[in-house]
């Protein structure tokens, strides 16, 4: 069922039994899951169903910490998408499952640890799959490598582990799900409606109901027995926070957690990297359109290979988890080439004088886990939006120790490469020229984002260490759920709408174990 | 086509439209004429590239130019006898770039050992670092 929130009637009282706020890929996941289950389901989602300014605007915020993109003022509304969908409307596709170390507690990665391990996940990963419209939880090399979907003797000759990443042809789940929960019996979805506060129960022990208004100037309320906010790492905070009438410091957050340890993926091209190959041996890395057939389907989806570092060199190193692909080939003569990377002709005739024919000269690109750092984190400002609420303020931060694990990463990459006889690696992220040691101090090297917002509202055993428990539940509210990245308690270096889809199954599933 | 910078105003402006790792990769091939003029610590580099130098050519002053970073990140082995101790299989009598193809195994051996090292950013062998040093001071 469908309902505009500019038609609900004033000051009225919306009832279910399970509201989901905002209806991104967890939420849209939620309610899939819950239709047909016997319970009357609310979704209350900001925007309509295509891109508008004004609903966009909510978004804005301010950025003091490290620039979300050093060259361009993105803004806090910039990475995200604030209608039906979510940001899933612009998600380029990309799946791969968190690995098992990831998940675990790595006494060099602070506050690392999930309270689940990957045998936990898997079966919501399965599920998972198939909602995010890609093939089999397979992501080995060897696997699409049999099915005859991947090949190449780059892969064969790796002694650095790969992985393939699976990236769907059918990414927006707005486009891909609106007409199940239009069609829904038991699932109203009212658009146009944004959830200004979380009301407290007068005990404080619960969610009693939420307030909602539209950018016309509706206002009107819903209850439910159970609470979902599903709106995205940075959203879920500013609601928590902002809902602060009867807890000073917000909702769930006693110990000072709720915004704290945002994280982001840092994404950034590390330098040149010589290949003794032709353009044909990046093949590999380049997302490759494939039809698979999937039990008994016929599938389109894309495949890459990424380069991983093997989890026992991981440990040993004390080295974040990482990502790294190899990508935009040029000829290593070419001044183009020359110009993004200086000192490129160096390196080739280095290895030419070696004997190593390089053919092509490449971008390396590297996606980094960094730790969970509670000053890395999500605040309320003065500045309010066109509905009230307080605006946003992200300081995102990372460690040097991050930034020295990057730079390790990218070392022992280049040696593996050398090792392979492929070619040499050069560090650059631009303009930041690897030396040994470390030129500047404390390596401030630029960054990108991977437009992922993480762990604002992470989960833990203990209401001490996390906002929600394994359940997503917060912990101190007994019918509030957090869907979404904002519970990850660190952020592996895989794209996470895999995982955001695999815990809100779960998610799903534990709801409808304790309706009944 | 349009510029890398018009692509990043476009996603601040309108949310977004295209994924992160679209961007990145519109930024690097869209962005590759004005990326190295908007630089400004590429010094580095070009400090080291060395002025042209008679009788050389452009394999052996490029190659020159990593051996000169080098020792300048190791200026206790900025000499040439030790070099030579350390390159055994370095004939003291042709030139060292015309050796290098001789190398492969210990600069292999090298990059498995982990004995490897930044020179400039090039992740380079410690055997190759040594023998471009060899090169730099004139061997």
């Amino acid at each position: 069922m469908l309902l505009d929130a500019n038609h609900v009637r004033r000051g009225a009282s919306l009832v279910a039994d399970v509201c989901v706020i905002g209806a991104g890929a967890a939420g849209i996941t939620i309610a899939r899951e819950l239709d047909g289950a016997g319970l009357n389901v609310l979704v209350l989602e900001s925007g309509g169903f295509n891109f508008d300014k004004a609903t966009q605007a909510l978004y804005k915020g301010k950025a003091v910490g490290l620039p979300l993109d050093p060259k361009v003022d993105v803004g806090l509304d910039g990475p995200r998408l604030r209608y039906f969908g979510g940001t899933t409307n612009h998600w380029a596709g990309y799946c791969r499952p968190f690995t098992a170390l990831d998940l675990q507690t790595r006494a060099y990665v602070p506050r690392s640890g999930w309270p689940m391990a990957l045998g936990d996940l898997e079966p919501y990963y399965l599920r998972a799959q198939e909602v995010c419209g890609i093939g089999p939880y397979e992501y080995t090399v060897d696997y699409w490598r049999r099915e005859g979907l991947i090949d190449h003797p780059l892969l064969e000759a790796a002694t650095t582990p790969h992985a393939v990443v699976q990236i769907t042809d059918a990414p927006r789940f707005g486009e891909v799900y609106r007409d199940d929960l239009v069609a829904s019996k038991n699932v109203q979805l009212c658009i146009r409606a944004n959830v200004t506060r979380l009301a407290l129960s007068a005990d404080g022990a619960a969610v009693s109901k939420v307030d909602v208004a539209t950018l016309s100037g509706n206002r009107f309320t819903a209850t439910a027995n159970v609470f979902v906010v599903a709106t995205g790492g940075l959203e879920v905070p500013r609601l928590l926070l902002a809902s602060n009438d009867r807890r000073p410091g917000g909702i769930g957050n006693e110990n000072d957690l709720v915004g704290r340890h945002f994280m982001e993926h840092v994404n950034i091209a590390s330098g040149v990297v010589l290949l003794a190959t032709d353009f044909d041996g990046l093949a590999p890395y380049t997302p490759t359109p494939r039809t698979i057939n999937h039990n008994g389907v016929s599938r389109d989806l894309s495949l890459q290979a990424v380069l991983l570092l093997a989890p026992d060199v991981l440990q040993a190193e004390g080295l974040r988890s990482c990502e790294v692909t190899i990508e935009y080939g040029f000829p290593v003569d070419d001044r183009r080439l020359e110009n993004l990377f200086p000192g490129t002709r160096q390196g080739t005739a280095l290895v030419r004088a070696e004997g190593i024919d390089p053919g092509v000269g490449a971008v390396v690109r590297v996606l980094c886990e960094q730790e969970p750092n509670p000053a890395s984190r999500v605040t309320l400002t003065r500045a309010r939006d066109k509905l009230g609420m307080p605006r946003i303020q992200l300081d995102w931060r990372i460690t040097r120790d991050d930034r020295l694990s990057m730079l390790r990463t990218l070392r022992l990459v280049g040696a593996q490469v050398a090792q392979r006889g492929l070619g040499r690696l050069r560090v650059d992220i631009d303009g930041f020229v690897d030396a040994d040691p470390p030129a500047s101090d404390p390596l401030d090297y630029p960054v990108n984002i991977g437009c992922h917002h993480m762990g604002t509202a992470r989960m833990h055993a203990s209401s001490r260490s996390g906002v929600v428990d394994p359940d997503c539940r917060v912990h101190s509210v007994k019918n509030l759920y957090i869907a979404g990245s904002a519970v990850f308690p660190t952020s592996g270096a895989n794209t996470p709408t895999l995982t955001i889809v695999a815990l809100a199954l779960r998610l799903a599933d534990h709801l409808k174990t304790a309706a009944t | 086509m349009s510029n890398a910078k018009d692509v990043l105003r476009d996603q601040a402006a309108w949310g977004c439209p295209v994924g992160r790792r679209a961007f990145v990769g519109l930024a690097v091939a869209a962005g590759l004429g004005a990326h190295a003029m908007s630089r400004g610590s590429l010094s580095e580099a070009a400090a080291a590239t060395p002025t042209r130098v008679a009788g050389q050519d452009p394999t052996t002053r490029r190659i020159a130019a990593l051996g000169k970073a080098y020792l300048k990140l190791r200026p206790d082995e900025a000499d040439k006898a030790f070099l030579l101790r350390n390159l055994p299989d370095v004939d003291t009598t042709r030139p060292v770039v015309v050796q290098l193809p001789a190398l492969q195994r210990p600069i292999v051996d090298d990059f498995v050992a982990g004995r490897f090292v930044s020179v400039l950013g090039w992740q380079l062998a410690v055997t190759e670092a040594r023998a471009a040093a060899l090169v730099a001071l004139g061997a």
